[in-house]
């Protein structure tokens, strides 16, 4: 083993390499004068890879690249942060071009701007398609006392307050608040960062009812580990067609999440158009599906306009129940 | 038993195809380059290989995630002990004593050290795995906040006791780390907390940036400020790459306890990882005889916590495997790698798709083993960068730093962060205070905020709640007694500082 001086160059050589590497492809070439596309197309994702949205915005890539519509790669950027205003801000701040573009939750878009500053218009944005809808509903241990809402509430009443309910994030603190107004009860509400935390609480049994998306539960619901009381949906959803709906139950309490691709506004009309062609087709592409209904989301494929109305819908309705 | 070894027998004949095996290495190499550059760990690895899974299939994905994972955790020590850089939190503690190791010219030593804790640890998780994956889920999950709340109650009071320099200067670190963490979106309620109003700070000060600028940043700053006197290049004898008897033989039990450690904290959600690195340092150093020795190059200090990281890192898979709950960002990524293969992980994963979990088993073993075959031979080498003049490695290593946490969030604003840090974290390292509880403050923050909120919500504010809890009041118990001892230790003898 002789040291030769001749090894550690090279080693910096590649480091150096590789660090070029890293910032040219940080680093947005400039837009060429060519026809849309002419270069790959950056779909940012506010939430860290792996997560559910993540994998959703991949498979949807995925198909979209073998369906060769686009003409392009679509590539997933993921800009995670600030419940998703980052990624958010980052899609619909860019330059209206077509080569940045988001796969976003609807919180961003419906709730955030209701309670925080964003520096984003959320009702300006170019809603190109709708790409899947994620039912919420309300989760008990396999061993639950409750069998159904009626029994909820019944506890409920008998002791206000002491029920205790897992939400976090607005799109669940909403609910469950509605839920309350419409059932005339009051729980007690533990905030928990996401579905994973609210499954392993209510494992663990540290928490009565938790409320959480179809996606977070599936594969506790499927094993018997949870049971889910009631879903917040107008019909019966295909995936979990044995969990019967709130208004089933004499509760009107309907509420949704929805993912969106969503784009800045002022979108030149033939960019938009083409987007939307490669997305809608995309999404109703069977390979798709599966991934999303493995995920425990329910394709959409509902065009930007109605999307777009759907949107605002929620955010009207989410209004008056938000906390201030 | 029979039973397991005929199933890992299963497992293990997935890999009699060449190109598994050529997918480990890639893993484990990849993994470890990763690990050793600074801001770019395997989350980022991962993410950009996700889109390859679907053509890798489930069993090539595995592998190769497993390979990265593991290769990460060793790569980040690699720069702990050679540079003082830790790449990765859960490197932070083995910077301690490693990093004196190479000052006393025992680089080799501690990098064999650290490799083969590693695998002891990583073997012992995958046993335990094995054995115990379905039942120990179970108990893992019925920790809550509370249980959440006291440990990293307990953590903070480990770290207190971390650092070998003034315990007053520690928890003033601790202080600072636990408000930087504040900083950002509110974990409970999702409002933002001190952001000025830019969308930068929304989801906090980047963690990668904070580190990178007090250990990456500062060490450069230091060294850099140090004359350095160009020694002739030598060739590293054999037996300076390998640890003398003497250090086998404290090393050997401090990985075992190590492995135990980090494999039982490994199962609770959150930064259990970096916990049980510094609970293991504690451990070593309250049980040796020599507790004076640590912080300047003990070996033990290095063994114990390689093991507890590496062994907390195949505890991780159980809530993954046998819940289908992803405890770590890592573990995320797996499991979408998996989603987007076709597979499910949940409650019934190990009865009704029993293949692809010893798959999975086999996949960590080899994963393990590979790590270890190509590390050992390449310990001489990492070594010699050791030889390169400060002037010339130490500016390398800040542009490492800038491009590393660029290229995590494309953020300039996490750039800036990262060399304020720095200048700050020089200035305070010349004043004596040690970066170490700062760092891993900020890392116990959020889940210590949100279990605490969580718990003042289940008990109305009432202190009495907790009384209901065993776990809670054990923990918080032992806690209370490690105060008392110290503060009497305190009052009676006046510690020389460096000894506590």
């Amino acid at each position: 083993m002789k040291a030769r001086p001749v090894g550690k160059p090279r080693s910096a050589v590649l480091l150096v390499t590789l660090a070029c590497a890293l910032v040219t492809a940080a680093c947005d070439g400039s837009p060429a004068q060519q026809a849309y596309p002419a270069r790959d197309v950056q779909l940012i994702v506010p939430y860290p890879a792996g997560s559910a949205i993540d994998t959703t915005a991949r498979a949807l890539a995925d198909v979209i690249g073998a369906q060769h519509k686009l003409g392009r790669r679509v590539q997933v950027v993921n800009r995670a942060g600030g419940a998703g205003s980052v990624g958010t801000t980052a899609a619909l701040n860019a330059k209206p071009a077509g080569y940045t573009i988001g796969l976003v939750p609807d919180g961003p878009l419906t709730l955030i701007p209701q309670t925080e500053k964003v520096p984003y218009d959320a009702k300006a944005a170019t809603v190109l398609s709708e790409v899947t809808t994620s039912p919420v509903l309300f989760a008990v241990p396999g061993d639950s006392p409750f069998k159904n809402v009626g029994d909820l509430v019944a506890a409920a009443k008998a002791r206000p307050d002491a029920v205790t309910i897992g939400d976090g994030p607005l799109n669940y603190t909403i609910p469950a608040r509605k839920f309350e107004q419409l059932t005339g009860t009051r729980l007690k509400h533990v905030k928990f960062d996401g579905d994973q935390a609210t499954t392993t609480a209510l494992l663990g049994g540290n928490i009565d009812v938790g409320v959480m998306q179809l996606a977070g539960g599936m594969a506790q619901l499927k094993s018997g580990k949870l049971r889910a009381l009631a879903i917040a949906t107008a019909e019966r959803v295909g995936l979990a067609s044995d969990v019967p709906t709130f208004v089933e139950q004499n509760v009107q309490l309907q509420w949704q999440a929805y993912n969106v691709v969503v784009a800045p506004e002022d979108l030149p009309a033939k960019v938009e158009q083409k987007l939307s062609t490669a997305i809608n087709s995309a999404i109703k592409d069977p390979k798709f599906a599966q991934t999303a209904q493995k995920l425990g989301l329910v394709v959409s494929g509902a065009d930007g306009k109605a999307a777009k109305a759907r949107l605002a819908e929620k955010t009207t309705a989410a209004a008056s129940l938000l906390p201030r | 038993m029979a039973d397991v070894i005929h199933n890992l027998g299963t497992g293990f004949a997935a890999f009699t195809d060449p190109t598994f095996v050529l997918l480990a290495l890639v893993g484990v190499v990849l993994g470890t380059v990763v690990g050793v550059l600074p801001g770019i760990g395997p989350i980022g690895a991962m993410s950009v290989l996700l889109g390859m899974t679907t053509q890798l299939g489930p069993t090539g994905s595995l592998i190769l995630f497993a390979g990265i994972y593991f290769g990460s955790t060793y790569g980040g020590s690699t720069t702990s002990i050679l540079l003082n850089v830790p790449g990765e939190a859960s490197s932070v503690v083995t910077a301690l004593d490693g990093h004196e190791m190479t000052k006393r010219d025992r680089a080799g030593s501690a990098l064999t050290v650290a490799a083969v804790s590693s695998f002891v640890a990583g073997t012992v998780a995958i046993i335990g795995l094995m054995l115990f994956a379905p039942w120990l889920s179970g108990v893992a999950v019925e920790l809550g906040p509370p249980e959440y709340m006291a440990l990293c109650i307990a953590g903070l009071l480990l770290l207190a006791a971390l650092s070998s320099g003034s315990t007053a200067k520690a928890i003033a670190m601790i202080c600072a780390g636990l408000a930087v963490g504040t900083v950002g979106i509110d974990p409970a309620a999702g409002d933002l907390r001190f952001t000025m109003g830019t969308t930068d700070l929304a989801e906090g000060f980047s963690f990668i940036a904070l580190v990178m600028g007090v250990f990456g940043v500062t060490e450069a700053l230091t060294t850099t400020g140090r004359r350095w006197r160009p020694e002739p290049v030598r060739a590293p004898k054999l037996k300076e790459l390998l640890p003398t008897r003497q250090e086998s033989r404290e090393a050997a039990p401090a990985a075992v306890r190590g492995s135990v450690i980090g494999f039982l904290l490994g199962l609770v959600p959150g930064p259990s990882g970096v916990l049980s690195t510094f609970a293991s340092y504690v451990t070593e150093r309250k049980i040796s005889r020599h507790p004076g020795r640590f912080g300047k190059g003990a070996v033990e200090g290095v063994a114990g916590p390689e093991a507890a990281n590496n062994a907390a890192a195949g505890a991780a898979f159980i809530p993954l495997l046998a819940l289908g709950i992803p405890f770590a960002p890592t573990m995320a990524l797996v499991l979408a790698a998996l989603l987007l293969n076709g597979i499910v992980p949940g409650p019934t994963f190990i009865n009704d798709q029993p293949e692809m979990f010893w798959t999975v088993i086999a996949a960590m073993y080899i994963a393990n083993l590979a790590l270890l075959v190509l590390n050992l031979p390449l310990v001489g080498l990492f070594t010699r960068l050791l030889s390169i003049p400060p002037q010339v490695l130490m500016p390398m290593v800040i542009g490492l730093c800038i491009v590393g946490v660029y290229a995590e969030n494309n953020s300039m604003f996490d750039v800036v962060v990262m060399l304020v840090t720095g200048l700050l974290g020089f200035a305070l390292r010349r004043v004596g205070f040690s970066m170490a509880p700062f760092v891993l403050a900020v890392v116990l923050q959020p889940t210590l905020e949100t279990s605490l909120r969580q718990t003042l919500a289940f008990s109305d504010g009432n202190p009495a709640y907790v009384l209901g809890r065993p776990v809670t009041m054990v923990i918080l118990g032992l806690v209370l007694v490690a105060v008392a001892l110290s503060v009497r230790r305190a009052l009676k003898t006046p510690a020389p500082a460096g000894d506590d």
